[in-house]
Formats: structure tokens, C-alpha cells, sequence
């Protein structure tokens, strides 16, 4: 990749408040950032566009992240690191990546701020 | 970070709560609305976690907590839930009073100084809890652009609703206080109903089924408290026993009518018929009518929709 090329990262989460606001935060942190509201965008982005980390969302209407990460995963043979971005408890997250076999989570509760850095970490970018 | 995005996107985070808070509230009264009100309130608490409010996002975890419950059985938890809900409503709108009311200020100061100094102010230490945006609802709703307003604090009351600073757990039993606590009559909700029964027992059924509804109701058990509350309460919606001894019906539905500051709707309860019912509710004067014999969710099942048809008019005398 090259120095100036920003890193892309893919948001699939149902609330469009909430897509938008960590969109503008991660932009501001210098990341190119792709959303999609159901699975139909997600696949459709996920095929066109070279991904450096996916967040999912876990509970969307008749859709659960994790499930879907799996799928990514191991159907569609993603390898960009997936973590689920939920307000659920750090234990449970934990227990849904573990059972999903993806990379990780991120707590909604920890706050906008807290997101923006943990991207920071698993891209390798908080120097 | 979280000043910048609470600056940009608080005034829609509000507009989002109380579409999600008013359809929680209907959910409320829906016997399958359990899974869409987990949802609804999932959703809010990630919404508000991410702008720091965490004092509503943890109410709304509780209520998701309690939807869970009420969807595996639990009317007490049912009954929890209809109480959070009113409760992270209120929250909301204090939230959204505090917004106006400072962006107001705001507005004021920069007439005075540099927009500069405002936007410092503004995020300055004493604000941890702000939520701030300058568009009106019709603006944020055609643009969606990015708010240029200075971020305005809310005032000294923060402290009553948007704690970001504070660590979660110490939060977390006031807020359960708030949400679980009983007999909160202090609450100014968007739906109350004045219930006459000289009944108790079947006063506060009627208004623990209401409760579930997320309707906030208070019982009256004669003519002069009936008034006294219509008057301290200021409910839509009174729902009046046709049976009580001493009370003459037509008289207490015109004095009710003389002291509402607004068109006020009055529906007859009663285990007469309904043909019955319907004429007693013409002669005293009375919008509507329920029979007690439609069972409980039939009762608030009709009283929601009278709520939601507050321009009814009122039936002819006979």
C-alpha cells in the first residue's frame, strides 16, 4: 500500500445515526470509510472494494453480525480483519467473536473516542 | 473528538430519540412488540453510548433488559420496561430543553463576542455533558449538513441527564433508581389519564395496565380529588366509573370541561352493555365509552386510540 493511500475500513450497522457519526469520526482520523445498512450493501461493497478491517454491528433487524461475519469469513473467504462493533457487554462480545472465529470486538460503550483509537491499534496506526 | 461529533450530530440524536422513544411507547402497548422494542432500545443505547450520554444509554440497556424479560414472560418486567421507557423520555426532553435553552444563550453571547470565545466556552471544562446543534428539525431533516453553531453546554442541571464523565457503575444504580423506581408521579409525559373509580382496586389495575402502555395515569376516588387532579395533572384523557355513589356524571363532566385549558376527551367505564353505556355516555356528556367486559387490554387497547384521536368531538347531548 502506499504511504498516501488511506486505509479502508467497511461499517455494517443498521442505525444510519450511528454509521454517520463513526464515519466522520474515522475520517477525521484519515481513514477512507465505507457503510452499508444490511447484508445486500455489505456483500455488494465487500466484492468491489478492497477492505483493511470490517466492524459489525451484532443485533440489526433479522440479522445477527456475528453470523454474518462468519459468513465472510469462511463462505466468501474475507481476510480482512472483522471485529464486532455492538453495545453489548465486553463479555458477551467477547464470547460472539470467539464462537464466530473473527478477530474481535469493539464496545459501543467505550464512546466515539475509544473507537477511533482501538481502530487506530489493529491498523497498526497509533504511533 | 466526542465535543466535535455532540456539536454535529446532537439536535439529530434528539430527533432520533424520540422517534425511538415514541415508538417504544406503542410497542409498549402491543402484545407483540416485544422484539421490535429490543431493538428500539438497543440501538439508542449504542447511539447514545457513542456521543458519551451514557446515563440514557445505560437506562435504555435496562430497558432492553427488561424487554428480554417481558418477551420470555415477565409482565413485572414488562411493567419495568414501560417505566424506563417514560423515564429515558423525560430524560430526552430535558436534554432537548437544555439544548434550546442554551443554544439560546449561545446565540445571545455571540451577539456579544467573537463566535470564537462561544465555541471555547462551549467546550470548555465545565461541559462533559453537552449536546448541542443549531438546525431546526426542518433543516436537519432536508440537509442533514454539517452544523456550524457553536456546541453549547447543558446547564447546571446536567448532572440530571448526561453524565459522561462519571464512571458507569457508580451511574448505575441511581439510574436503575430512576427507571425501576415506583410511584414517580412527578413525570410530565407526553400521554396522562385521569382515572375516576371510586374503586382502588380497580382504579390501580386500569392504571398499572395503562403503565404498561406507557401511559402515566393517576387514580381519583371522588368528585372534589377527581377535580383537584384534573386540575394538578392535566391529563388528555379522563376515564370515569359510571357508579359512584354521590357523583351526578353530567355535572362532573361539564365541570371538567369548564376548568381544561384544552378540549379535554372523557370516556365512560362500566360493566353496563354497551348500548347501555353508549347512551349513558350521550346524556352525561362523554366523548367515548368502554365496557368493563372487554377485558383489560381491550380497555387500554381503546383508550390508547382515544389518545391518539384527541380531536374527536364530543357526542351530542340527549
Amino acid at each position: 500500500m502506499a504511504a498516501n493511500e488511506r486505509k479502508r475500513i467497511l461499517i455494517c450497522d443498521d442505525s444510519h445515526l450511528m454509521l454517520d457519526m463513526a464515519k466522520e469520526a474515522l475520517e477525521r482520523a484519515g481513514y477512507t470509510v465505507l457503510v452499508a445498512q444490511d447484508f445486500s450493501q455489505l456483500a455488494n461493497i465487500q466484492e468491489d472494494q478492497k477492505l483493511d478491517l470490517i466492524l459489525m454491528d451484532v443485533q440489526m433487524p433479522e440479522l445477527y453480525g456475528d453470523d454474518v461475519a462468519m459468513v465472510l469469513r469462511e463462505v466468501r473467504g474475507v481476510r480482512a480483519p472483522i471485529y464486532l462493533l455492538s453495545s453489548l457487554n465486553a463479555d458477551e462480545l467477547a464470547e460472539r467473536a470467539d464462537e464466530a472465529e473473527i478477530d474481535g470486538y469493539i464496545c459501543k460503550r467505550d464512546g466515539i473516542d475509544a473507537l477511533v483509537q482501538r481502530v487506530k491499534e489493529i491498523l497498526n496506526d497509533d504511533m | 473528538m466526542i465535543d466535535e461529533l455532540r456539536a454535529r450530530f446532537g439536535a439529530r440524536f434528539l430527533e432520533i430519540a424520540r422517534g425511538r422513544i415514541r415508538r417504544s411507547l406503542e410497542l409498549m402497548g402491543r402484545s407483540d412488540g416485544a422484539d421490535q422494542l429490543i431493538t428500539e432500545l438497543h440501538s439508542l443505547a449504542g447511539e447514545s453510548s457513542m456521543l458519551g450520554l451514557e446515563q440514557v444509554a445505560e437506562m435504555a440497556r435496562n430497558g432492553e433488559e427488561d424487554a428480554k424479560q417481558w418477551k420470555q414472560g415477565s409482565t413485572t418486567a414488562k411493567l419495568y420496561c414501560a417505566r424506563t421507557v417514560r423515564t429515558l423520555s423525560q430524560r430526552i426532553e430535558e436534554l432537548a430543553s437544555s439544548l434550546e435553552e442554551e443554544a439560546g444563550a449561545s446565540a445571545g453571547n455571540a451577539t456579544d463576542s467573537a463566535a470564537g470565545n462561544a465555541t471555547d466556552s462551549a467546550t470548555s471544562t465545565e461541559e462533559p455533558g453537552s449536546i448541542a446543534g443549531g438546525q431546526d428539525s426542518s433543516q436537519r431533516a432536508a440537509t442533514d449538513a454539517p452544523d456550524s453553531r457553536p456546541a453549547a453546554p447543558l446547564g447546571d442541571n446536567s448532572a440530571s441527564h448526561s453524565l459522561p464523565g462519571r464512571p458507569l457503575r457508580s451511574e448505575q444504580a441511581g439510574d436503575q433508581e430512576a427507571a425501576h423506581g415506583a410511584g414517580r408521579r412527578d413525570l410530565v409525559l407526553e400521554h396522562r389519564v385521569l382515572i375516576i373509580d371510586d374503586s382502588r382496586l380497580s382504579g390501580e389495575h386500569l392504571s398499572e395496565a395503562l403503565a404498561t402502555a406507557g401511559i402515566d395515569s393517576r387514580l381519583a376516588m371522588n368528585r372534589d380529588a377527581a377535580l383537584a387532579e384534573f386540575v394538578a395533572f392535566a391529563p388528555q384523557l379522563v376515564v370515569c366509573d359510571v357508579h359512584m355513589p354521590g357523583v351526578d356524571l353530567h355535572e362532573l363532566c361539564s365541570a371538567l370541561r369548564r376548568q381544561a385549558p384544552e378540549p379535554v376527551t372523557i370516556a365512560l367505564l362500566s360493566g353496563m352493555s354497551d348500548a347501555e353505556l353508549a347512551r349513558r355516555a350521550r346524556a352525561v356528556g362523554a366523548d367515548s365509552h368502554v365496557s368493563k367486559h372487554a377485558g383489560i387490554d381491550q380497555i387500554v387497547s381503546h383508550l390508547v386510540s382515544l389518545l391518539g384521536e384527541r380531536h374527536i368531538e364530543p357526542c351530542e347531548q340527549s
